[in-house]
């Protein structure tokens, strides 16, 4: 969904951007851990936080359908 | 088994060390949002973090990855000791508050006006001088009641 106000501050835009370049590099490196792992339960485990983490890259990644910058 | 390999252990190590530190950032970025939806979905996102984080956490304590170091018992004592400190200085600054509030409550009304008389500050001074005549019932009794 877009930004509720179809505005955003210019520090929840700067937290925005990092964070969604954190939430990639985690979906990167969970799936490296899946794929690196010998253990049956870890590599679900990575997996599914791999899954999880995209979730989120995609949720958050929305508010940036946004209007003009306060 | 080179001693270069990446075993499970350091895998499952990094992977508690990658969501904590995701953990620490959403924190963050939540105290400093204005909008409520973007706090919203930061908040659920850290819920989510914080369940795999345990979830990881647990599988790498049932492998005996993880063994936590226990506190010592004079470490305890000592944190017992210090504890019961800081329970006292609540108590005294508490107290003194409570005191502050009983001697407002105790000066006559009159006296009160000739001391807001003519220093231009009155009506604000009465704000902090509740004029109740039940007052001593309002702050009345022993201020241990309270903090026991």
């Amino acid at each position: 969904m877009p930004h509720a106000k179809g505005k955003i501050t210019a520090r929840e835009l700067l937290d925005l951007q990092s964070h969604l370049m954190l939430e990639s590099n985690l979906v990167g490196q969970f799936n490296h851990f899946a794929r690196e792992c010998t253990a049956p339960q870890l590599r679900q485990m990575c997996e599914s936080f791999a899954r999880s983490h995209t979730d989120s890259f995609q949720r958050l990644a929305q508010h940036t359908n946004i209007g003009p910058i306060q | 088994m080179r001693s270069d390999q990446v075993t499970d252990k350091n895998l499952c190590m990094a992977l508690i060390n990658q969501l904590k530190w995701d953990a620490v950032c959403l924190t963050s970025k939540i105290l400093e949002c204005d909008d409520n939806k973007l706090r919203q979905d930061y908040i659920n996102v850290l819920n989510r973090t914080f369940a795999e984080q345990k979830q990881a956490y647990d599988y790498a304590n049932q492998q005996g990855w993880h063994q936590p170091m226990m506190a010592e018992q004079t470490m305890i004592s000592q944190a017992q000791s210090d504890v019961q400190k800081m329970i006292t200085e609540i108590q005294q600054s508490m107290m003194t508050i409570h005191q502050q509030a009983q001697n407002q409550a105790i000066q006559p009304p009159q006296q009160q006006t000739m001391m807001n008389m003519g220093q231009g500050m009155g009506a604000f001074q009465n704000y902090n001088m509740p004029t109740f005549g039940n007052q001593q019932q309002v702050y009345g009794g022993s201020p241990q009641q309270y903090y026991r």
